[in-house]
């Protein structure tokens, strides 16, 4: 067997040597032999105990340069045009490098009797509730099928959804009506690298729901304060990457664009933070414009779109209305507008909840008018799989 | 798993440094302790046992030796053989045994038994040491510490190669270059078509195979059986390059495991090609003991393959699908030794359509291999052989393809013998051969950076033969 090596892999093995022990000092690999040492001690191997692939998972995440090897990853993926090949992770991408989700099918029950009945107490209780279904990222199914030939029931669990709400007197908005009204592409309403919609479609939603809010909840608000003309615009390009984008690297997917908009008339806010001080100021109280930093690495930047934060406040120009907006991260850019001409919005996230949280004496004791549940239709179904981080979000005890 | 990372960049250079600095008298127990915790990295709960059969089986080895009375090493080698075929019976196939009594309306609890790491192919070569020492085929080493080593190889000890014991030998006193860097160059091989072959076309035929019945067209099965196809080769013969390699780099000798199995003319030289040492310990310990092919009764050839491949079938897995897939070669072999296939084809074009035929039926045999169980092994057959089409699979299936033709293109590419085949081409020219191994060298080193980006990107999986 040990025949004569040739020259070449003579000097393969040598870079290969190198490389190893370059490696095993870069990562510190000294330390993880702590690490199973520590494994090895565990008296318990249960559910509870560290294990192996943990170890694994923490000592790949922080190897010597991860993002250049993610990248490589990327660009190679880019350089096959493949479209699917991080389809494990649920992301799709297509020739327009714009990522996408499929979704399983739900029968949809559980969200339809938790609603109706959290609806039926609402109304016992005199108070209001607007549903709003908040797209993803295409408003066609038929897309998945045509592109990446596979089955997905986003739209057809929301179509089904909101058609039994809607049998059942619940006032709805569904925001693809008014995107296939208004002729809109609804790539342009989000951020091709990351599943959230931008700021933008956040103000355009924002509209839509004061709209409802007028039409359903006996709100007199003027809508045309929501017109982009009265907001100064702030525009990067090529600036940010998205949660997917991370993923996928990038050198795959490139760089988003980023717009930020602020009300170009004067704003006076009370914020309430968690521990219950307040505090005194504008528009700009919101927004966390620190993470818009060219210098900063992209991947280790926050996202962009939180720079918009949700924060309990008092407009002190609006004398009316007490909204609550039970959301999800898209609400990042509802609240902050909505807040700009009703004179209460709380917003409440209730994956963050703990189970013991009662929503329900958590709003007649908050003396809320208004009630409006928004949420991105990939939270339909969530439900089925208690995993999921958003099994909570239809909750509403 | 040897494509981790931590075993790439942190127990392996520990390994290296410490096997190649320590005294040289040492070195085998290093490599002892380090296969150890290994193991115990990989499956700590029977750490203990594993270390006592081992200790056990070298024990009965050594002793067997000394003995000088054959009837008492006949003992010895049977209590070994019992005892490692005992715990291999135990923890594959007790849970197999006792779910086919549920099916006989017999109510009792499947176990859920975890297998030990390794186990088929740890019982497999402590059953080829004990009866090589009963028949004095292995030249023991002095110190047993070799023996156990053997046993226990980190390299070797999840999926093989089943080496014998005459197999690991070399001078573990002096440092040859040479076979380091034969070792190295096969453990990038391996590494690079374990990850960016096996790994991403698996991406494919777990998809596939994962797919429920009612929406499985015709061309979908066969891309997702063509795809486990190539997949199976090249985890198994990445992994085993892989081995070799690491056995290369500590200065011992590991036999081939691989000869492009799908160049086979015939299923019967397909098990030549395809995990050879499996094929050659069930050739050496059962199909010759029971006579092999070397005898009076026509029939008793037939029985004597019946049993080595129900017991092949048996030992990939404890299930049906397995023993219905060992006993679909055992019929092809027979009808082949029958009917003289293919020597009797005379003609070029008609070698070609039983090499086409032959692959066909390898295909058939992997997707039984792969299927949850022998019911949805038949669904899937039927729908490759009847005709079904499904609107969104379909269209699936060109998507598939156009995603992954890179890989499927590279994969059959290499499944035949093109290295060779250029090494043999520009052998004789000594600037073309010089650019052939400057060319390879780059495209390795590309090809594993390119194959760790993958581990690191998160599409590392498991190898496939590591439950058998």
């Amino acid at each position: 067997m040990s025949g004569k090596s040739s020259a070449s892999k003579k000097f393969l093995s040598i870079i290969f040597v190198f490389f190893l022990f370059v490696e095993f000092f870069k990562n510190g690999s000294y330390q993880t032999i702590d690490v199973f040492l520590d494994y090895f001690k565990q008296k318990n191997y249960d559910e509870t105990a560290t294990t192996i692939k943990e170890i694994e998972n923490k000592y790949t995440s922080e190897i010597w340069k991860h993002r250049e090897l993610i990248d490589i990853n990327g660009f190679m993926a880019g350089k096959l045009n493949m479209h699917g090949l991080y389809s494990d992770m649920g992301m799709y991408i297509t020739d327009d490098k714009y990522i996408v989700s499929a979704s399983e099918y739900t029968s949809t029950d559980y969200e339809v009797n938790e609603t109706v009945d959290f609806r039926n107490y609402l109304e016992e209780n005199g108070i209001n509730l607007l549903y709003v279904n908040e797209p993803t990222k295409y408003i066609d199914d038929e897309l998945f099928i045509k592109e990446f030939g596979v089955e997905t029931y986003s739209n057809q669990n929301a179509d089904l959804f909101l058609k039994r709400i809607k049998q059942e007197g619940v006032n709805t908005i569904d925001l693809r009506d008014n995107i296939r009204e208004e002729n809109i592409d609804v790539s342009d309403l989000f951020y091709r690298t990351d599943h959230h919609w931008t700021t933008a479609a956040g103000l355009w939603a924002t509209s839509i729901m004061a709209d409802g809010l007028n039409k359903y909840c006996g709100y007199n608000i003027d809508t045309s304060y929501f017109d982009e003309d009265r907001f100064i615009k702030n525009e990067w390009k090529e600036c940010w990457l998205g949660e997917q984008g991370r993923k996928m690297s990038l050198q795959y997917v490139g760089l988003d664009d980023y717009t930020e908009l602020k009300p170009n008339y004067k704003t006076s806010f009370t914020f309430e933070e968690s521990d219950g001080t307040t505090y005194d100021g504008n528009f700009d109280g919101f927004v966390d414009e620190s993470i818009y930093n060219l210098d900063n690495d992209v991947y280790e930047n926050g996202s962009w779109h939180y720079s918009y934060n949700l924060k309990n406040c008092i407009n002190n120009n609006v004398d009316t209305g007490k909204v609550l907006i039970i959301g999800d991260s898209y609400a990042h850019v509802i609240q902050p507008f909505l807040s700009l001409q009703v004179h209460e919005v709380d917003c409440i996230i209730l994956r963050n909840y703990e189970r013991n949280f009662n929503l329900r004496d958590f709003i007649i004791s908050s003396k809320y008018d208004t009630v409006i549940i928004a949420y991105a239709q990939f939270m339909i179904g969530a439900h089925d799989d208690p995993e999921s981080a958003n099994y909570r979000m239809f909750m509403f005890k | 798993m040897i494509t981790d990372m931590t075993f790439l960049f942190c127990f392996l250079p520990i390994a290296l440094a410490l096997y190649y600095f320590l005294d040289n008298k040492v070195k085998e127990f290093i490599l002892f302790i380090l296969s150890l915790l290994f193991y115990a990295v990989g499956s700590i709960k029977y750490l203990f046992i594993f270390s006592c059969s081992v200790a056990i089986t070298v024990l009965l080895g050594r002793t067997m030796t000394k003995a000088k009375k054959n009837c008492n090493k006949k003992i010895l080698l049977i209590i070994g053989i019992v005892l490692n075929t005992g715990l291999l019976v135990y923890y594959k196939y007790t849970d197999f045994f006792i779910s086919n009594l549920k099916l006989s309306f017999i109510e009792c609890k499947t176990k859920n038994i975890v297998l030990p790491l390794g186990i088929s192919f740890f019982t497999f070569k402590s059953i080829s040491y004990l009866v090589d020492v009963y028949k004095e085929r292995a030249k023991l080493e002095v110190n047993p510490i070799h023996d156990a080593l053997y046993l226990s190889f980190f390299a070797q000890i999840q999926s093989g190669p089943l080496s014998r014991y005459n197999d690991m030998s070399g001078n573990k006193n002096k440092f040859d270059f040479d076979l380091f860097a034969e070792g190295v160059y096969r453990f990038l091989i391996g590494f690079c078509k374990k990850i960016l072959i096996a790994n991403v076309l698996s991406n494919v035929s777990t998809e596939i195979f994962g797919t429920s019945f009612e929406k499985l067209s015709t061309s979908y099965m066969w891309l997702g059986s063509i795809c486990f196809s190539l997949q199976l080769f090249y985890d198994f013969s990445g992994y085993s390059d892989m081995a070799i390699g690491i056995t290369n780099m500590f200065g011992y000798n590991c036999p081939e495991n691989f000869n492009y199995p799908y160049m086979t003319e015939s299923v019967s030289r397909f098990w030549r090609r395809w995990h050879i040492t499996l094929s050659s310990w069930f050739r050496d310990y059962i199909y010759i003991p029971l006579g092999g092919s070397r005898n009076k009764h026509k029939w008793r050839v037939y029985f004597n393959l019946f049993a080595v491949w129900l017991l092949t079938g048996i030992w990939h897995g404890a299930a049906w699908n397995f023993i219905v897939w060992g006993m679909g070669y055992f019929i092809a072999i027979s009808v082949e030794r029958l009917l003289g296939l293919p020597q009797k084809i005379n003609s070029f074009i008609g070698k070609i359509i039983y090499r086409v035929l032959t692959l066909v039926f390898i295909n058939f045999q992997w997707t039984i291999f792969n299927s949850k169980d022998l019911i949805s092994a038949l669904v899937r057959i039927k729908k490759m052989l009847i005709f079904t089409s499904n609107k969104i699979t379909d269209r699936r299936t060109a998507f598939l393809l156009k995603d992954y033709a890179f890989f499927i293109v590279v994969a059959i590419v290499f499944s035949i013998p093109v290295i060779p085949w250029i090494e043999e081409k520009t052998k004789n020219n000594k600037y073309m051969y010089a650019l052939y191994e400057i060319l390879s060298s780059i495209i390795i080193v590309g090809a594993f950076i390119w194959a760790i980006s993958f581990v690191v990107a998160g599409q590392n999986n498991p190898f496939a033969y590591a439950n058998f």
